[in-house]
C-alpha cells in the first residue's frame, strides 16, 4: 500500500488506461478536495461544485485513454475541471465572441521562483479578502498559482494559453487586487 | 472536520464504475478525432488559400490592379470594387482555423495574433504563387463550364465587365479625336464608350496610344461618358 501512496498519478492512469480500473479511486482520493477548492474559488457560487467535480471526474475516466501518459497528469485533469467551470459560468452569460486580449501577443515571463514563502502567504492572505471582486481569468490564475502551487508552465497547459499570457495575468490580478484593497483602506 | 463527504463522491463514481455504466472510450476513438480534426484544418487552410488565390486572380483579370497606379482616385476604386466578401469569407475561416489548431500544445503556445499572422501570410504567399507563378487559374478559368456550380460561378464571374456606371473597363481603342477617345470593352464587346482624357493628368493621356491597343481605363462615368483619372496600356493590337 505504501508503494501505492509514492506512485505518480501518471503511473495511475497508466494503470487504469489497461483495465486496472479500480486505479481510478486513488486519482479521484488525491484530486477530489483539490478540484472542489478549485471550483469553489473560482465559482464563487458554490452550490454546483459538488455536481460539477462528480462530472469531470466521470468524464476524466471516459477519456482517460486520451491522456498522453509521457505529460503531467495534475495539468491534464485541472483542465477538463477548468473547461466545466468555465461552461458553468458561461452558463450564465450570453457570449458570441469571447476575445481573449491577453493572448494576442507575446507577454515577458515574469515568474519569480524565489518568491518567499512569506510573500506567497502573504498574498494568499489578501486572496482571501479580494479574490471575488477579480474576474473570473484572474481569480483562476491566482487560485491555481497560490492555492494549487502550479507554477506557470503548468498553468498555461490548464488554460490553453501562452505562458506569457499566464505571467501577464498574475501581475494584473496582482495590481487589481492591490488596488482593490488600498480602496478598501 | 471530518472526511465524510469525500468518501461518498469516490464510493458514488466507482460504484458506476464496477457496475460498468460508466466505461473508458476506446483509445482509436481519439486517433479518429484528432484525425478528423487535421483533416478539417487540411481542408479549411487550402479553402483559405484557394481563396486568397482566387482574389488575387479576380483583380489580376478584371485589371482591377492596375487602379493602385492611379493614385488616390484609382486606390479609392480599388477598395470600392475589391471582392470584399470573399475576403470576409476568409477572414472568418481563419478564425476558425485558429480555434482548431489552439486544440494542439503547439497552436496554444503561440500568441494568438502571431498563430494568425503565420496562417495569414503563409496563405497569402500561397494564394499568390499558385495565380502568379502556376497557370491553376488560367486552367480553371478555361474549363469552367466542367467545374461544380460554385467554382464556375465565380470563374464565369470573371468574364463579365464591370458594373454599368463603375467607369472602369479593359477596353479596345475604336478611335482617338484630340482628348476623347471611343472604346469598346474587350470582354463584353457589345456597346462602346466615350472616354474623355484630362488635359494634365500624367496617368490618364492619349500620348503613346493608337487605335487597336488594348487599355485599362478608370473614371468617374457620367451620362455613359468616363471622365479618365487613368488610363494603362496593356497591349498595341493594331488591326
Amino acid at each position: 500500500m505504501v508503494v501505492e501512496n509514492e506512485e505518480s498519478d501518471e503511473s495511475i492512469a497508466k494503470r487504469v488506461q489497461n483495465g486496472e480500473t479500480e486505479a481510478f479511486g486513488l486519482l479521484v482520493e488525491r484530486y477530489e478536495e483539490k478540484l472542489k477548492r478549485y471550483g469553489r474559488r473560482y465559482l464563487v457560487r458554490t452550490e454546483d461544485v459538488e455536481d460539477i467535480v462528480q462530472d469531470v471526474f466521470i468524464r476524466v475516466f471516459q477519456n482517460i485513454r486520451s491522456f498522453d501518459v509521457s505529460q503531467r497528469f495534475s495539468p491534464w485533469i485541472y483542465r477538463s475541471a477548468h473547461n466545466a467551470f468555465v461552461n458553468q459560468i458561461r452558463a450564465n452569460r450570453f457570449r458570441v465572441f469571447d476575445v481573449d486580449f491577453d493572448a494576442l501577443i507575446a507577454h515577458h515571463v515574469y515568474e519569480n521562483p524565489d518568491e518567499s514563502v512569506r510573500e506567497k502567504e502573504e498574498i494568499r492572505a489578501h486572496l482571501e479578502t479580494g479574490l471575488s471582486i477579480l474576474p473570473p481569468k484572474y481569480r483562476e490564475v491566482l487560485i491555481l498559482h497560490y492555492y494549487d502551487h502550479m507554477p506557470y508552465k503548468d498553468i498555461s497547459e490548464v488554460l490553453h494559453v501562452p505562458v506569457g499570457t499566464v505571467s501577464i495575468r498574475i501581475k494584473r490580478a496582482k495590481e487589481a487586487l492591490k488596488s482593490h484593497l488600498v480602496k478598501k483602506l | 472536520m471530518t472526511n465524510m463527504p469525500q468518501q461518498p463522491l469516490k464510493d458514488a463514481i466507482m460504484a458506476r464504475v464496477r457496475s460498468g455504466e460508466l466505461s473508458m472510450r476506446p483509445r482509436f476513438l481519439f486517433s479518429v478525432q484528432v484525425f478528423a480534426t487535421i483533416m478539417v484544418i487540411i481542408a479549411i487552410l487550402l479553402i483559405t488559400i484557394f481563396i486568397i488565390n482566387f482574389v488575387f486572380f479576380s483583380i489580376r483579370i478584371s485589371g482591377q490592379e492596375q487602379l493602385l497606379g492611379f493614385g488616390s482616385p484609382g486606390i479609392r476604386s480599388f477598395l470600392r470594387f475589391f471582392p470584399w466578401h470573399l475576403l470576409i469569407l476568409d477572414g472568418a475561416l481563419f478564425w476558425i482555423l485558429q480555434r482548431l489548431l489552439r486544440r494542439f500544445r503547439f497552436g496554444y503556445r503561440i500568441p494568438v495574433l502571431y498563430l494568425f499572422g503565420t496562417l495569414l501570410c503563409l496563405a497569402l504567399a500561397a494564394g499568390f504563387i499558385l495565380d502568379r507563378v502556376t497557370p491553376f487559374n488560367e486552367r480553371m478559368h478555361d474549363g469552367r463550364a466542367h467545374l461544380p456550380p460554385p467554382l464556375a460561378g465565380l470563374y464565369e464571374g470573371q468574364r463579365k465587365k464591370s458594373p454599368r456606371g463603375s467607369g472602369i473597363c479593359r477596353c479596345e481603342i475604336l478611335a482617338i479625336d484630340g482628348a476623347i477617345i471611343t472604346v469598346l470593352d474587350t470582354r463584353e464587346a457589345t456597346s462602346t464608350l466615350i472616354v474623355v482624357v484630362p488635359p494634365d493628368n500624367r496617368r490618364a493621356t492619349t500620348s503613346g496610344l493608337s487605335v487597336g491597343d488594348v487599355v485599362f481605363i478608370a473614371g468617374e462615368e457620367k451620362n455613359g461618358i468616363v471622365h479618365a483619372f487613368g488610363i494603362k496600356k496593356e497591349r498595341s493590337e493594331r488591326r
